[in-house]
């Protein structure tokens, strides 16, 4: 276990390094200049255009920026926004725990959906109810998230008014006493984080269903139901506890596809996040921003990665042989 | 499958006949493109009518055979029809529409009109006919689509191929390649470099969605490869001898086609995702030229006035992405008879 640990750990570790020299050689191959387009709407004269080159040490040669910029990411140390004259690692603490937040909810809803429709379809497999759900989850699992995030926006915001169409919190959000600054920022999340789950729930669903359909296979639940046990204890002690262990893997695979799918939902709800972030300071060229969110959203996937990874081994003996 | 011709040998009969106008204006305007979309129009109900008479005749198939499987598979069959259908629609878009995508017909009278006679989805903010902008819209997302998924099953079939068959140092580089790439979330990646080399234009963005699709699709090639060499056949191929290429070529990717006309088709529907979700960001269809997810975008700031803008492209795209899955699920059902 402890050389598959430092194993794995040096994967991730050579991961992150692809990505962070992807990112450095993307953003230096990108026509347009970053400088130049920090002063679009002015006239600037070319000393102040080199000063800012020189400060944000876009003079050196390549490989001598190359250098820095790893070494200053592995001291994390991100460098100055070029737009907003802070440091990037601002814009990033402002928007991270708006993503988590909204990430956290999506993931609740589609393995809280996802397992409960799955475990349903599993253990009556054919039934109606399970053909219903199969054609269902693949309704939803077709329909473009931003789509939905706007179609949401319409009929449950516009139409019935039930919930805020963008935005984190109200204007009057400052006023509000406690509770009602909680239940402020519970209504904003509500839309947002139904839109970014319910694919989620879709995929969760499907594959939950094959694993039980899996273990509804195996002879220890012909056992179990020879020993006369009800069908209510075969179904949630035997076959799903067995059918819980392809889920962590789920929980590894669905990360990345959180984080796109954040992008697009942060967009569609101007919800301050990181994949909003990251739009904004791509299309202002803000090279030092964009690769802070890039970085750490690679290592939050990797490590996520890890961690399911980590965890199966530990829930499957099994796998600790091959 | 024969309903199927026999619907849309139907269907394209209608069209030819309710727009013989158009039809004959397009073949006498003489720019290539409309007579091609012409003659398209005119050719397909004959030729659906032609498969439908030939599938009618008893015992034209065996009907134990991996075709006759596929073709009574009622996924496949309606995943089919939906994918020819909108397929169809986008080839003779000339055909069924008489306005011009991006003419603005008349910006002060004709804006955010809702759906009538004239304009069936409506007009947008500029006065174009949204209809017409539908058409054109899905040759640019399913022409993409189609162009990635092809550059997917290339480069994702040769990378599993021989990290499969090759094994040892270059299999374990290969496979941590496709880690990293796996582990980039795509959407970011692609806003990255779609945002900052501007508008791509139709090739140059195939290209790049197909370049960063094809990581999942090595895997599974690769873990079918390594299941295919367990297996009896091959090593009595193996055992006679014959060299590596001939073996690759003769005997595992005949084994293979199931598997990757399965990825292919659902690839299909998850690039016009994709790509749509490019052009909804405005990175991905250079306006003015619609795609669908450039459309909702126009859409979306007028999502509560004239909310028919962005249904009618998200519906497009619900259903294409749908049928593809279909199209996927029947050929695997079909394909490999032990899953289900």
């Amino acid at each position: 276990m402890g050389r598959f640990v430092l194993r794995r750990l040096a994967q991730s570790a050579v991961i992150v390094f692809l990505v962070a020299t992807l990112t450095f050689v993307l953003l230096r191959m990108a026509p347009g200049d970053p400088v130049r387009a920090q002063f679009r709407d002015v006239t600037v004269s070319q000393e102040v255009i080199d000063e800012y080159r020189r400060s944000w040490g876009l003079d050196r040669s390549m490989p001598v920026q190359y250098v820095q910029y790893l070494g200053n990411l592995i001291r994390g140390d991100f460098g100055q926004s070029f737009s907003l004259h802070r440091p990037a690692w601002d814009v990033i603490r402002e928007a991270l725990p708006n993503t988590v937040v909204l990430a956290l909810a999506a993931l609740g809803i589609s393995f809280a959906t996802g397992m409960v429709l799955g475990t349903a379809q599993g253990a009556n497999p054919n039934s109606r109810m399970d053909h219903t759900l199969t054609v269902i989850t693949l309704a939803v699992f077709s329909i473009p998230i931003f789509w939905l995030g706007l179609m949401f926006m319409l009929v449950f915001g516009q139409w019935m008014g039930w919930f805020p169409i963008g935005g984190e919190v109200s204007p009057v959000y400052r006023g509000l006493p406690l509770v009602g600054q909680l239940a402020d920022r519970f209504r904003h999340l509500v839309l947002p984080a139904l839109t970014l789950g319910l694919g989620g729930a879709a995929v969760v669903a499907r594959f939950h269903r094959a694993a039980m359909a899996e273990a509804f296979a195996e002879n220890f639940i012909r056992t179990a139901r020879a020993k006369g046990l009800s069908e209510q204890t075969v179904v949630l002690k035997h076959a799903l506890r067995n059918a819980l262990l392809p889920a962590i893997t789920m929980f590894g695979l669905s990360l990345p596809v959180l984080f796109s799918g954040s992008v697009l939902v942060e967009y569609v709800f101007a919800w301050h996040g990181m994949g909003l972030a990251a739009f904004e300071a791509v299309g202002r060229r803000d090279y030092n921003v964009v690769t802070a969110i890039t970085m750490i959203g690679a290592t939050l996937v990797v490590a996520g990665n890890m961690v399911a990874d980590l965890l199966y081994r530990l829930a499957d003996p099994r796998t600790a042989e091959s | 499958m024969r309903r199927l011709s026999l619907a849309i040998a139907i269907a394209g009969a209608a069209v030819v006949v309710l727009r013989f106008p158009r039809i004959m204006e397009l073949f006498s305007s003489g720019a290539a493109g409309s007579i091609v979309a012409a003659v398209c129009a005119v050719l397909v109900p004959p030729a659906a009518g032609l498969a439908w008479h030939w599938n009618r005749r008893p015992g034209a198939r065996p009907s134990e055979s991996r075709t006759a499987r596929l073709l009574d598979n009622r996924q496949f069959v309606l995943g089919t029809g939906v994918v020819a259908l909108l397929t169809y629609a986008a080839v003779i878009a000339p055909v069924l529409s008489s306005f011009d995508p991006n003419t603005q017909t008349d910006l002060l009278g004709a804006a955010t009109l809702a759906p009538s006679l004239q304009h069936p989805f409506g007009t947008d903010f500029y006065s174009r006919d949204l209809f017409s902008r539908m058409l054109y819209g899905a040759r640019w997302s399913l022409g993409i689509a189609f162009v990635a998924v092809t550059l997917v099953v290339v480069v994702g079939t040769s990378v599993g191929v021989i990290a499969g068959v090759t094994g040892g140092i270059v299999d374990s580089v290969l496979m941590r390649m496709v880690d990293g790439g796996l582990a980039i979330p795509r959407v970011l990646l692609l806003l990255v470099v779609a945002a900052l080399w501007g508008n791509l234009g139709f090739f140059p963005l195939a290209v790049l969605l197909g370049l960063t699709g094809w990581f999942g699709v090595s895997r599974i090639i690769r873990a079918e490869v390594l299941s295919l060499k367990e297996r009896t056949f091959l090593a009595a191929a193996r055992a006679l001898g014959i060299s590596q290429l001939r073996l690759v070529v003769r005997h595992i990717l005949p084994n293979l086609v199931a598997p990757v006309t399965v990825t292919a088709a659902l690839g299909v529907g998850n690039i016009v995702l994709i790509e749509a979700s490019l052009s909804y960001l405005g990175i991905g269809a250079r306006p003015p030229d619609p795609g669908w997810g450039n459309i909702i975008r126009e859409g979306h700031e007028l999502i509560f006035t004239a909310p028919w803008i962005s249904i009618f492209p998200g519906a497009a795209i619900f259903l294409t992405v749908i049928g593809f899955s279909l199209v996927g699920d029947g050929l695997r059902t079909a394909l490999n008879p032990r899953a289900s």
